[in-house]
């Protein structure tokens, strides 16, 4: 009872929030209004640049991938994409990014174990002392041990599994990322949480 | 590993990445960037109403509310066409209907509603001023119909015109205050459109039965006080630094000329008629003498005719006088006088042209022909004025 009421209440605050965003989106396509802009900018910039943080190898990498996502973002409502959902939206050009940057770099592997031994590619802004320094180091070994594991899992279950229980990303908002109906998503993370117990760990 | 030991790790990293925080800096330096960019991208051309409706609709209702709501909506929509439908096309049907018609109350009520949900105080006047083009154009369509009830349709037609004309006259005091940019427009199209009216009218009292001609008259006088009421707003505004809208002097100097350019014809139309009135007596033979009662109300009638139009002559020509000398704060109440002078005098002249008609065929004997003297009015127009003594002797028997 209790968990259906926490439930009731996420699924409201989260339609909220997507009728805040398609709000201001509305005010951007019709009255011009770059402030509204803005103000989608100043409700995600800190949940894409935390997403993109772990997964890339130095925080400059971070903030640039941040910033090209809400470029990408502004030409995509130029070009008048379609844009069901705001928040998965942004997900998808930052996963696209860093897709994209670690094609680029050839060295996806390499990075992942380079990085997390290099203690001084850290946020200033994150490591304002020693126990959240040590943290992060500890986040990326573990995010390390937990890429090399379900690296043996199908390309589909290892995103579906990342996106839902290190991003904390609704099946909804996984579909719209991964362009695939949520009902599949589901479908495919309780395939892929079964598959975890099959792997030889 | 055991995947308890995967899924712990995971919330760990789940939980270290909860914590990180972007810098302060690198927010606010990306934001002004991106607001420079956007600002620079940002298109200009404003978006179509249907175009926003579209993307209100598929921003701001779900798409499963969508997916829910399409057959109910869908039918409710089919019951509302099948019940209101009828109402919809009588009121396309009603807006060819003129006074009198059976559809023509579905109309003006129909007008009435837009001008009720129309907001702004610009925007009513403009629509007011459309509907008074509408009694307009009935009226002339009335004007060409033969049947019985014609006068009193056209008369009903006539009134409706003054009153509406009266109504755009207190509309423009109240846009005064304005300052939306189309003030200035909607006041020039005002003052632009009763002139029309006044030719309009002009043209169709020469056909119009006896009985209208004096509500015609009266609506010809609503229109012009109406333009001197629009061309004041035009004069204050192109003379008051504090005035919100802007309107050039050229604009003024055109309003002034159009309006005396329009009296003046008519006093020209009013000389023609009673130039008719002669030649006429001089050409028709009858069997039949007036008495000498006609004889001498006709000479009366037309002694009080042509005085009335030397009289809007001089005014006329008093006005030119301030024009040219610029003195335009004194034109507005000029313009009425003459307006009015010549109103009185066209009345006189189309009254003295059907008294004629039933007196003057028993004219039998050609009389001397009519003297004309010319009154040298400034600028463009010359007006034709009958001196009183010789149009006595027109109608005078031998």
């Amino acid at each position: 009872m209790f968990l259906n009421f926490r439930a009731v209440v996420f699924r409201g605050k989260n339609r909220m929030s997507q009728l805040i965003d398609h709000y201001q989106l509305y005010r951007v396509r019709t009255k011009r209004d770059a402030d509204a802009f803005a103000n989608i900018y100043d409700r995600y910039i800190a949940s894409i640049y935390r997403f993109v943080y772990l997964k890339v190898p130095s925080k400059e990498v971070a903030e640039d991938v941040a910033a090209e996502t809400f470029l990408r973002f502004w030409h995509a409502i130029l070009q008048n994409t379609e844009i069901r959902n705001v928040r998965a939206f942004l997900y998808q050009i930052a996963r696209n990014l860093v897709v994209d940057f670690y094609r680029k770099e050839g060295a996806m592997r390499r990075v992942v174990t380079n990085d997390l031994d290099d203690t001084s590619t850290g946020s200033e802004g994150l490591l304002s002392d020693r126990g959240r320094h040590q943290r992060l180091i500890e986040a990326r070994t573990d995010l390390r041990i937990v890429r090399e594991r379900i690296e043996k899992l199908k390309e589909d279950y290892r995103d579906v599994v990342t996106l839902r229980l290190i991003d904390g990303l609704g099946f909804a908002d996984i579909a719209l990322v991964l362009e695939k109906t949520p009902g599949h998503v589901r479908v495919i993370y309780h395939r892929a949480v079964k598959a975890l117990d099959n792997l030889s760990l | 590993m055991t995947k308890h030991d995967l899924l712990r790790k995971l919330k760990s990293v789940r939980t270290t990445e909860r914590a990180i925080v972007p810098d302060a800096s690198f927010v606010l330096r990306t934001r002004e960037n991106l607001l420079l960019q956007v600002r620079n991208t940002l298109p200009t051309r404003p978006v179509a109403m249907p175009t926003r409706a579209k993307l209100a609709m598929g921003s701001l209702v779900p798409d499963r509310m969508m997916d829910f709501m399409r057959a109910p909506v869908l039918a409710a929509f089919s019951v509302f066409v099948a019940i209101f439908g009828g109402s919809v096309m009588s009121v396309s049907a009603s807006s060819r209907s003129i006074p009198g018609d059976f559809l023509y109350p579905i109309k003006i009520a129909t007008e009435q509603t837009r001008l009720a949900l129309t907001s702004g105080k610009v925007d009513r006047l403009k629509l007011k001023s459309e509907f008074v083009n509408r009694r307009v154009d009935e009226i002339k369509v009335l004007a060409t119909t033969s049947d019985v009830g014609q006068p009193a349709r056209m008369k009903q037609a006539v009134d409706d015109l003054k009153r509406d004309l009266n109504t755009v006259k207190l509309q423009l005091s109240d846009v005064q205050s304005e300052v939306a940019p189309d003030t200035a427009d909607a006041i020039k199209l005002v003052d632009k459109q009763s002139n029309q009216i006044v030719e309009d009218l002009k043209l169709v009292k020469n056909d119009a039965p006896e009985e209208v001609k004096t509500s015609l008259a009266e609506a010809q006088s609503a229109a012009v006080h109406t333009g001197v009421a629009a061309f004041e707003m035009l004069l204050t505004a192109s003379t008051d630094p504090d005035t919100q809208w802007v309107v050039s002097e050229a604009d003024v100097r055109d309003s002034i000329n159009d309006k005396v350019d329009s009296i003046s014809a008519t006093l020209s139309d009013s000389n023609d008629k009673l130039r008719s009135v002669n030649a006429s007596s001089t050409l028709v033979e009858t069997n039949e003498n007036p008495t000498d009662a006609e004889r001498n109300s006709l000479q009366g009638m037309t002694n009080t005719t042509v005085g009335q139009l030397n009289a809007a002559s001089s005014t006329l020509q008093e006005a030119r006088v301030l024009l040219s000398e610029n003195k335009l704060g004194e034109m507005s109440d000029k313009l009425l006088e003459a307006a009015q002078a010549v109103s009185v005098a066209e009345t006189s002249t189309d009254h003295l042209v059907a008294s004629s008609t039933q007196a003057i065929p028993a004219a039998s004997v050609p009389v001397a022909p009519i003297e004309v003297i010319e009154v040298v009015i400034p600028a463009s127009t010359t007006v034709d004025i009958v001196s009183s003594d010789t149009a006595t002797s027109t109608i005078t028997p031998p």
